[in-house]
C-alpha cells in the first residue's frame, strides 16, 4: 500500500539540514502504524512524503502502486484528494466556516455535487458524534469536539490512507482518548490504513505497530 | 469554486475590511482618474462639437479670422454667385451675476435674416421675438433657451444680470429658445441677442467674429470655398464648420494628452496596491492555503481562487472608479471648462455623460490593473507547500539577494532612457511614453538594491537614535527585503513623479515669471478684457490719446495680440509700437540682438520670432515669415529671436505700423502706460477709471497686479497638474499603508514574542510608525535624483516636443522641503492603523497562531 | 419691413382700370398697372395684429414713396409704440434686382444693413412675410383668367397667377373689380400644399387725389388664425419729396419724416 525505499531529505538554507537519511519503509493496506520519536527526528517530514505533502530529496515514495517523488505538484494533488486525508494538531479547521462548511471543503474542492456533498457531510459528522453541533463554528467547539471535525473532514472523502500528526497533541488525557478511540473504530470498521506521528505513548498504545524514528533514521519498528 | 470563494474569500475579506478597503481603493483612485480624465476629454471634445455643430445650422462655409471679419464683408459676398444667404455671427462666452447657471454663450446673430442658417423655434407668451422690430429696438434684448429659463427661473420680460467687460449689466428676457436643434448647443446654456448689440457690448467694433454661409443648390462645397476665399483674400479662413468644429476637438484633444500620462500613473500604482494588497493577503492565508493544499487542492485551483478574487475585486472597483471618476469628470470639467476657454476661447462642456464604451474600457481597466497586479502574488499563493505553511515560525519571505547583474541592466536601462531623450528617435507622445517606460523598468531594477544599501546605511544611526523602536523597526525592514522593495518602489515612482512634474511646473513658472518681470514694465495696464487669448472685448484705438492727455502720462503703447493660421498651425502675432516697448524692456535674444530687432522691425518693416516659434518652424534670423493678411499675402523677414512665453504655438512681433497697413485693424487688447517719474499710479487710475467709466471696460491693473494676474492665468493652467501630482502623493501614502499591513501580518508571531519577553504595545507600535516613515524618507532620497532626472525630461524634451519651449531648469527647493518635512509627518500618521494593529497583538494569540 | 407698404399699395393701384371684359388675363392686370402708375405716395398707416388668442398689438408709422416699381424709393418711420418710436426702415430699388434695405435704430444710433434673404419670415409680427411684402409684378407671373365671380354685390374677374421664380407659393388667385380693374381679394396656395395659406382682403375701396386706393388691408393666416388689418389715413399722392429723403443720412438722421 505505502512503500518508501532509502528516502533521503535535505533543506536548503545557511546550512544544510537532513530530515531523513535513508529510510526504507512499508505499511501494509489497513494497518494502523503509529510513527514515534522526539521533536526534530523527522518523523513529521516522513508523513508529509507519505501523503505526497512533499517529495523527497532521492529514494521512492512509492503509495498504492505510483511513486509520488517523479510526480508533479498538480498530479499528487489530485492524488491526495482521493487517497489521502489528514488530521493535524493545530486541527487547521477555517475559522469562518461551521463544522459542516469545514467537512465539506474537501468534496467542494473535488467539485462533487450539492446533494452528494450534504449526504456525505451529515453522515460523516453523525459517525463522530457531532451531528447536533454542525452549524457551529470551530470557535464555539472544545478542543476535542474541533479534532473531531477535522476526523469528520478527513472522513468525508473515503479515502484509503489516512495521516495524522499529533492528533492528540493539543488535548487533554481523555479527550485524546476519545480521538484515539474514534480512529480506531474507524480502522476498525473502514479497514482505513492510518498512520499516527506522535510521541504520546498513549496513542502509540492504540497502533498495532510502532516506528521508531531518530535523527532521520528508522531505529526500531515493532508490533504491539 | 464557487463556494470557497463565497466562504473562504468572504470572510478573509470580512475579517479584513480596511485592508480590502484600502485594496479596492487602489483600483478606484487608478480608474476614477483614467476615467476622470478620459470622460472629461470626451464631454469636452462632444461639447465642443456639438456646440460648433448645432450652432452652425444649415451654415455650409464659415469665414471667420482671429481679428475679426469687417462689416464690409458681407457686400463683397453679396453678389458672389453661388451664395444663398449670408449671416453674420459674434460667439461669447459669457458668466452671468449667478454663478451657478454656469458660463452662458452668447449668441448675436442678425435676426432679421438668420432664419435661413437656423431653426429658432421662438417662443413668447408676448409675442416680442416674432416681432424683430420689438427686439432689435431695444439693445438689451435677449432670448434664452428654455431650459437656462426654467433652470434660472426667468420669465419673459425679466432681467438677466451678466457679467460683462463693462461691468454686471442686465439684459431683458423679451423670448424663449425651444430645446430643438440650436437651442441645445452649448448644453442648451444659450443666450441669443441682436449681432449689432454684440458687437457694441463686446467691443468687436464693426466687424463680426464670422461670417455664415449657405450655398445655393448646385454649389459643390469645394467651388464654393474657393469662390469666397478668392473674394475674402488669404487673410480669412474659409472652413466648413465641421472643420472648425474638429479642429476645436484636436486642439482639447491635445490639451488633454498630457494628463493621459497621470492616468496611466494612477492605474500603475493601482496596480501596485492590488500587488501589495495580495501579498498581504496570501501571507495571512498561508496556513488556509496549506489545508487547502493538504485537503487536495491543486495549486492552479489555488491560483484561481486568488485570480478569480481579483476579478471581482478589479471589477467592483472599475464599477466605483467609474461612479467616482464620472464625479470627478465635471470638476475637471469646471476647472478644464474656464482654462480651455481661458486659453483657447473653446467653450467647456457642462456636463460628462457616461457612455457605454468608457464604462466598459474602465471596467476592464480595473479588471486587468487588478488581475495583473494579483497575478504574482497568485503565483506565490499556488506554490506554498503546505508542509511550509504548517511549519512552526512565522514566515519571512525568501531573502533577496543581491544580484550584480540586476544592477548592472537597472543602471543600463537607466542610462537608455536619458539617451533616448537626448536623442528623441521618436516624436511626441510616443517617446515620452517610451522614455518614461525604460526608466521605470531601470528604476524597477534598481530600487530594491539601492533600498536594501540605503537602510543598511541607516540601520545603526537609527538603532543609536532610538534605542528599542528603531532596531525593531529596521529589523523588519531589512529582513524582508521583497515588501520593503515593493513599497520603496511605489513610494520611489510616486515621488519622482511628483518631483518631476512639480519640478518642471517650478522651472517653468518661474521661466515665465521672470520673463513676466522683464518683459512687463509698464507703470499701469489698460485691459479691456480679462480673457488674454480670446478677449471680449477691444479697445478703439482713439483711445490712446485720450489716455495721453490725462495728468501724469508720459507714454501709451498699444497691444495687440492676435492668433493667425501658419502652416496648419495656430500662431499668434503680437504687434505694439516696438521702439518704445524696447525702451523699456529686457529681451533675451537667441539671434539678432536689440538694435537689429529695432531696426527691422521699426524701420525695415521685418518681424520678430519667439524662441518656441523658432525650434518649432525651424525658422530664424535670414528666413522670411509669410503671413496671410486681409490685405493678401506678406513676406516678413526675420530681424531676431528671442525668449518669449505668449504662446506655445510660436509667436511672432511686429510693429504696429505695420500692422495697421497689412491687417486695417486698429483696436487694442491693453494700453501699455508709462507714467512720468514720481507719479502716483493709484491716482493716475483713478483718473483713467473716471475717463472710462461706463462708456468701456476699465480693468486697470498696476505692474505688479499685472504681473500676478498674468501669473494666476500660468496657475490656472498648471492647477490640473497639480492635481495630478496630489493625487500621486495620496496613492504613495496609500502604499505605505498597505505595506505596513503586511509588515504587521508577516510578524504577528514575533510581534507575540517581542510582548512575551516584555516589549510594550506602545513600543512596537512606534517600531512601525518607524517603519513608515523610514520607508517613505527611503523612497523620498531615491527619488530626489530621479525627480531632477524627470523634471530636466520634462523642461526640455518634452516641452520642446510640444510647445518648442526650453525652460531654464530651477531646482524646486520649497517642493523638496515640503515633501522632506511632509513625507514622513504623514507616512506616520498612514502607520496609525497598522501600528495600532500591531500593538494590540495578544501574546496568546500570535504565539498559538503559527 | 415695409416695403411692405409699398406692395400693398402696388397692388390695390396697379389693378385699378376700366373693365375690358373681352380681354385676357395679362391685358386686365398691365392695363390695371398702367392706370394707377402715380409718381409719390404718403400715408399714415396704422396695423393691428390679432393672434388666435385675441391678443391684440398696435403699430404705427408713416410712409412716403416715391418712383414706382423696380426703381421704388421708400421710407418709413415707425411712431408707435414708444420702444420703437424712431425706427426707420428705407429701400432703395434696384432694377432687375432685390431692393438694398435698411433698418435705422435709434437706441444704437446707426443702421444696419437687412439681409433679403429670408422671405419667409414675419415681416414686423404680422401675417404678412416679406415675400407678401415684395411687389407684385405681373410679368414675374404666368397669369391665367379663370373666369368670373361676384363678391360683396361686385363681380370680379378671377385670375390666376403662378410665380414664375422661386417662390414660397404655388399659385396665387386674384379677385379684381371688373368696374375700377380693382384688386380687392387674393388666395395664396404655398408650395406643396392644396388648401391656401393666405387670404388678403381690401376694403374701403375709395378715391383719394383722383386715384382709387383701399383704405383697409387685412391678411389673415388661414392655419394658424391670426389676422393682421392696416388702415391708411392721411393719404396724398404726387407730393415732392425733399431731396435727400430717401438717403442713409436721413435716414440716421431720424429726419424726412415731415
Amino acid at each position: 500500500m505505502l512503500e518508501l525505499k532509502d528516502v533521503r531529505k535535505t533543506y536548503d538554507g545557511k546550512t544544510e539540514v537532513t530530515a531523513l537519511d535513508g529510510v526504507t519503509l512499508a505499511i501494509r493496506a489497513g494497518e494502523m502504524v503509529a510513527i514515534m520519536g522526539p521533536s526534530g527526528s523527522g518523523k513529521s517530514t516522513l508523513l508529509n512524503l507519505m501523503g505526497g505533502l512533499d517529495v523527497p530529496t532521492s529514494g521512492s515514495v512509492v503509495v498504492d502502486g505510483r511513486d509520488l517523488a517523479t510526480e508533479s505538484e498538480e498530479s499528487r494533488s489530485l492524488f491526495r484528494r482521493s487517497h489521502v486525508s489528514y488530521i493535524f494538531q493545530a486541527y487547521h479547521l477555517m475559522p469562518t466556516l461551521t463544522a459542516a462548511q469545514n467537512v465539506a471543503l474537501p468534496l467542494h474542492i473535488a467539485g462533487r455535487s450539492r446533494g452528494d456533498i450534504e449526504e456525505r457531510v451529515s453522515r460523516a459528522l453523525a459517525e463522530v458524534g457531532l451531528a447536533p453541533r454542525a452549524q457551529h463554528l470551530p470557535d464555539a467547539l472544545s478542543g476535542g469536539e474541533r479534532q473531531r471535525v477535522a476526523i469528520a473532514r478527513a472522513l468525508v472523502t473515503d479515502a484509503p490512507i489516512l495521516l495524522a500528526d499529533e492528533p492528540t497533541g493539543n488535548l487533554d488525557t481523555a479527550r485524546g482518548r476519545e480521538v484515539l478511540e474514534l480512529l480506531r473504530s474507524i480502522h476498525h470498521q473502514r479497514g482505513t490504513t492510518i498512520a499516527i506521528v506522535t510521541h504520546d505513548p498513549q496513542a502509540a498504545g492504540f497502533c498495532e505497530r510502532i516506528v521508531r524514528v531518530r535523527d532521520g533514521r528508522v531505529q526500531g519498528d515493532e508490533r504491539t | 469554486m464557487n463556494f470557497l470563494l463565497c466562504t473562504l474569500s468572504l470572510s478573509y475579506v470580512k475579517r479584513h475590511r480596511l485592508q480590502t478597503l484600502l485594496t479596492l481603493l487602489g483600483v478606484v483612485v487608478g480608474v476614477a482618474t483614467f476615467s476622470a480624465i478620459r470622460g472629461a476629454q470626451g464631454a469636452l471634445v462632444q461639447g465642443v462639437r456639438d456646440t460648433v455643430d448645432r450652432m452652425a445650422g444649415k451654415a455650409q462655409l464659415q469665414v471667420s479670422a482671429d481679428q475679426g471679419v469687417p462689416e464690409q464683408m458681407q457686400e463683397s459676398l453679396r453678389e458672389l454667385p453661388g451664395i444663398r444667404a449670408q449671416a453674420p455671427v459674434i460667439e461669447q462666452i459669457v458668466l452671468p451675476a449667478r454663478g451657478e447657471l454656469g458660463s452662458l454663450l452668447l449668441l448675436g446673430v442678425d435676426l432679421l435674416g438668420d432664419r435661413e442658417m437656423r431653426d429658432y423655434g421662438f417662443e413668447g407668451e408676448d409675442a416680442d421675438l416674432d416681432d424683430p422690430l420689438l427686439f432689435l429696438a431695444q439693445p438689451d434684448s435677449v432670448a434664452v433657451s428654455r431650459e437656462l429659463a426654467q433652470r434660472a427661473g426667468l420669465k419673459v420680460g425679466d432681467p438677466l444680470a451678466l457679467k460683462l467687460p463693462q461691468g454686471t449689466r442686465n439684459v431683458i428676457v423679451r423670448g424663449l429658445l425651444t430645446p430643438r436643434g440650436f437651442a441645445e448647443a452649448f448644453g442648451g446654456n444659450l443666450v441669443v441677442m441682436d449681432v449689432y448689440a454684440a458687437q457694441a457690448l463686446f467691443g468687436r467694433g464693426r466687424r463680426f467674429d464670422r461670417l455664415e454661409l449657405r450655398l445655393t443648390d448646385g454649389t459643390g462645397l469645394a467651388s464654393g470655398t474657393e469662390a469666397v476665399q478668392a473674394a475674402v483674400g488669404p487673410g480669412y479662413r474659409v472652413e466648413t464648420p465641421e472643420r472648425r468644429g474638429g479642429q476645436l476637438a484636436h486642439l482639447v484633444d491635445g490639451f488633454m494628452a498630457a494628463f493621459s500620462v497621470s492616468s496611466v500613473f494612477a492605474l500603475g500604482i493601482g496596480t501596485f496596491l492590488i500587488f501589495n494588497a495580495f501579498n498581504v493577503s496570501v501571507t495571512r492565508r498561508r496556513r488556509d492555503i496549506g489545508t487547502l493544499r493538504a485537503l487536495g487542492a491543486t495549486p492552479r485551483q489555488v491560483q484561481a481562487l486568488f485570480l478569480v478574487e481579483a476579478l471581482v475585486l478589479g471589477a467592483l472597483g472599475g464599477v466605483l472608479g467609474l461612479l467616482v471618476g464620472t464625479g470627478l469628470a465635471q470638476s475637471i470639467l469646471k476647472t478644464m471648462g474656464s482654462t480651455s476657454e481661458l486659453l483657447y476661447g473653446v467653450p467647456g462642456a457642462s456636463r460628462a455623460d457616461l457612455t457605454p464604451s468608457l464604462a466598459v474600457q474602465s471596467i476592464a481597466l480595473g479588471v486587468v490593473a487588478s488581475l495583473a497586479g494579483a497575478l504574482a502574488p497568485s503565483h506565490t499563493a499556488s506554490r506554498v507547500q503546505p508542509t511550509e505553511a504548517f511549519a512552526k515560525g512565522s514566515h519571512q519571505a525568501s531573502g533577496a539577494v543581491v544580484r550584480p547583474r540586476r544592477i548592472v541592466a537597472g543602471a543600463a536601462l537607466l542610462a537608455a532612457s536619458v539617451a533616448l531623450s537626448l536623442v528623441a528617435p521618436l516624436p511626441g507622445l510616443p517617446l515620452v511614453f517610451l522614455v518614461l517606460a525604460v526608466a521605470s523598468a531601470g528604476v524597477i531594477a534598481l530600487a530594491g538594491p539601492a533600498a536594501r544599501a540605503l537602510l543598511r546605511r541607516a540601520a545603526p544611526p537609527l538603532a543609536r537614535l532610538f534605542p528599542v523602536t528603531g532596531r525593531l523597526a529596521a529589523d523588519s525592514l531589512l529582513s524582508s527585503p521583497r515588501r520593503t522593495a515593493g513599497t520603496v518602489l511605489a513610494m520611489t515612482l510616486s515621488i519622482t513623479f511628483v518631483l518631476g512634474f512639480g519640478g518642471y511646473v517650478v522651472s517653468a513658472k518661474g521661466a515665465m515669471v521672470r520673463w513676466m518681470e522683464d518683459i512687463i514694465t509698464s507703470d499701469l495696464y489698460v485691459r479691456a478684457s480679462a480673457n488674454f487669448v480670446r478677449p471680449d472685448f477691444l479697445f478703439p484705438a482713439g483711445l490712446r490719446q485720450e489716455l495721453l492727455r490725462l495728468d501724469g502720462v508720459q507714454a501709451v503703447e498699444s497691444f495687440r495680440g492676435t492668433s493667425l493660421p501658419f502652416r496648419g498651425d495656430t500662431i499668434r502675432l503680437v504687434t505694439i509700437e516696438i521702439g518704445p516697448m524696447l525702451d523699456r524692456t529686457r529681451e533675451e535674444f537667441i539671434q539678432g540682438d536689440e538694435r537689429s530687432m529695432r531696426r527691422g522691425l521699426v524701420e525695415e518693416g521685418k518681424c520678430a520670432v519667439s524662441d518656441n516659434f523658432h525650434r518649432l518652424f525651424g525658422l530664424g534670423v535670414g528666413d522670411v515669415v509669410e503671413l496671410a493678411t486681409p490685405t493678401g499675402m506678406a513676406s516678413f523677414p526675420i530681424a531676431a529671436v528671442f525668449r518669449n512665453f505668449t504662446s506655445e504655438r510660436g509667436t511672432v512681433y511686429l510693429d504696429r505700423a505695420v500692422f495697421l497697413e497689412r491687417w486695417r485693424d486698429d483696436r487694442v487688447d491693453v494700453f501699455d502706460v508709462n507714467l512720468a517719474k514720481g507719479v502716483d499710479p493709484g491716482a493716475v487710475r483713478g483718473r483713467i477709471r473716471e475717463l472710462l467709466g461706463g462708456r468701456m471696460p476699465a480693468l486697470v491693473s498696476t505692474r505688479r497686479e499685472y504681473i500676478a494676474e498674468v501669473a494666476r492665468a500660468i496657475d490656472a493652467f498648471y492647477g490640473l497638474v497639480q492635481m495630478t501630482v496630489l493625487l500621486a502623493l495620496v496613492v504613495a501614502v496609500l502604499g505605505i499603508v498597505t505595506s505596513l499591513l503586511i509588515s504587521v501580518a508577516e510578524r504577528r508571531r514575533e510581534i507575540g514574542i517581542l510582548k512575551s519577553l516584555g516589549a510594550l504595545g506602545a513600543q512596537i507600535g512606534r517600531s512601525v510608525a518607524l517603519e513608515g516613515v523610514v520607508l517613505s524618507l527611503v523612497g523620498l532620497a531615491l527619488a530626489l535624483p530621479l525627480g531632477e532626472l524627470m523634471a530636466r525630461f520634462m523642461e526640455t524634451t518634452v516641452i520642446e516636443l510640444f510647445t518648442g519651449w526650453r525652460m531654464p531648469h530651477t531646482w524646486p527647493a520649497a517642493l523638496v522641503l515640503t515633501l522632506t518635512v511632509a513625507l514622513p509627518v504623514v507616512s506616520a500618521l498612514a502607520a496609525w492603523f497598522p501600528a495600532r494593529q500591531a500593538a494590540r497583538v495578544k501574546v496568546t494569540e500570535a504565539i498559538e497562531y503559527e | 419691413m415695409s416695403r411692405a407698404r409699398l406692395p400693398l399699395l402696388a397692388f390695390t393701384l396697379a389693378l385699378a382700370g376700366p373693365a375690358l371684359a373681352s380681354e385676357d388675363a395679362r391685358t386686365i392686370l398691365a392695363k390695371a398697372e398702367v392706370r394707377h402708375r402715380t409718381k409719390t405716395q404718403q400715408y399714415a398707416g396704422e396695423l393691428t395684429v390679432v393672434s388666435r388668442e385675441g391678443k391684440v398689438r398696435r403699430k404705427a408709422w408713416r410712409n412716403f414713396r416715391e418712383g414706382y416699381a423696380g426703381d421704388a424709393k421708400q421710407l418709413i418711420r415707425f411712431v408707435e409704440p414708444p420702444e420703437v418710436r424712431g425706427v426707420g426702415f428705407l429701400s432703395v430699388g434696384r432694377p432687375g434686382k432685390s431692393p438694398d434695405q435698411w433698418l435705422y435704430l435709434p437706441s444704437m444710433k446707426r443702421e444696419r444693413r437687412i439681409a433679403s434673404q429670408d422671405r419667409d419670415a414675419s415681416f414686423v409680427g404680422t401675417d404678412f412675410n416679406y415675400e407678401d411684402m415684395e411687389e407684385f409684378d405681373h410679368t414675374a407671373h404666368d397669369v391665367a383668367l379663370r373666369g368670373e365671380e361676384v363678391l360683396d354685390g361686385r363681380p370680379c374677374f378671377v385670375i390666376e397667377a403662378r410665380p414664375k421664380q422661386a417662390s414660397l407659393y404655388e399659385r396665387k388667385t386674384l379677385w379684381v373689380r371688373k368696374d375700377i380693374l380693382y384688386l380687392v381679394r387674393m388666395d395664396a396656395v404655398r408650395r406643396g400644399e392644396k388648401e391656401p395659406a393666405k387670404r388678403l382682403l381690401l376694403g374701403d375701396v375709395g378715391q383719394v387725389d383722383g386715384h382709387f386706393v383701399a383704405r383697409k388691408l387685412e391678411m389673415a393666416s388661414l392655419k394658424t388664425g391670426s389676422r393682421t388689418t392696416v388702415l391708411l389715413t392721411e393719404l396724398a399722392f404726387d407730393r415732392p419729396n425733399p431731396p435727400d429723403r430717401f438717403t442713409l443720412q436721413s435716414l440716421n438722421r431720424e429726419g424726412g419724416d415731415d
